[in-house]
């Protein structure tokens, strides 16, 4: 896929997990999973608003896109 | 999870009821096939067959239309053929058939009792929705075929050659295509509900 999730790499350079930023976002594993493994199909500006808040970045440090 | 509507609800008991009691004749259908194939019974048939062409027929008569009697005249019928003592042979390729047709609709009851449970438990843009009512489509089709070649054959080969003395035959056999219509109507269905499944899946993967 051409867009890339650097999700894991963010919560590497945060130190967090994925269940804290689970609780502190208000979304469930399951979701953040699909996010994280990218097989996700879209993402709410709501869902990228709340992971930018807690992990203090720009929706462009979750998301890269790269000519495949 | 939320309740299913009481219609659906109520065609899923009826479908239910309907399926067993396919499941039930179509059993004895089999036995009575075998029995009849192995000449373990048989000898007394008197088999009535649906007619596959109308008859003109000349009966006037009397219909009151609001407050005046009109002359009516019945100009076109169908009917059942009564095959007095009918031959053990042709009795065993008629029940031969007629399993073919059990069969198919209990399949195809089958498949509509599996597509309203999903339905019931909300499962309704499933991949096996999809699958059941192409399959229910695909029986529809056989079976609007083989009443065809079944009709065609036989007036062909023995209606045509029946004599009456106060009816006449038409000569062309009864096109039922309904059947078609309502395959078709199912095969768009499918189309929908294949669209529907995509997009829930769109949906599922939307965090």
């Amino acid at each position: 896929m051409a867009i890339i999730v650097n999700l894991d790499v963010m919560l590497a350079t945060r130190k967090m997990s994925l269940t804290e930023l689970s609780e502190r976002v208000g979304i469930t594993m399951a979701n953040l999973s699909i996010l994280k493994k990218e097989k996700a199909k879209a993402i709410r500006f709501s869902t990228l608003e709340a992971i930018c808040q807690v992990l203090e970045c720009q929706p462009g440090d979750i998301l890269e896109y790269r000519d495949e | 999870m939320k309740k299913a509507p009481i219609s659906v609800r109520i065609i899923h008991v009826l479908s239910v009821i309907v399926f067993w009691i396919l499941v039930v004749i179509t059993a004895a259908s089999f036995v009575f096939n075998i029995l009849l194939q192995t000449n373990a019974i048989g000898g007394d048939f008197q088999l009535r067959i649906a007619l596959p062409v109308t008859f003109e027929v000349e009966e006037v008569g009397k219909a009151q239309l609001f407050d005046t009697i009109n002359d009516v005249r019945i100009e076109e019928a169908t009917g059942q053929l009564h095959i007095v003592n009918t031959p053990v042979r042709f009795s065993k390729i008629v029940l031969r058939i007629l399993f073919a047709v059990v069969a198919i609709v209990l399949f195809m009851t089958w498949k509509f009792k599996m597509f309203i449970t999903n339905i019931k438990d909300g499962l309704i843009f499933d991949a096996s929705n999809i699958n059941n009512l192409k399959h229910i489509a695909y029986g529809i089709l056989i079976l609007w075929l083989l009443t065809k070649v079944y009709m065609e054959v036989f007036y062909h080969t023995f209606v045509k050659f029946v004599e009456f003395h106060s009816v006449t035959l038409a000569n062309d056999v009864t096109n039922e295509n309904n059947m078609i219509v309502i395959a078709l109507l199912l095969w768009v269905l499918a189309h929908i509900f294949m669209k529907g499944v995509e997009m829930k899946k769109e949906q599922d993967l939307t965090v």
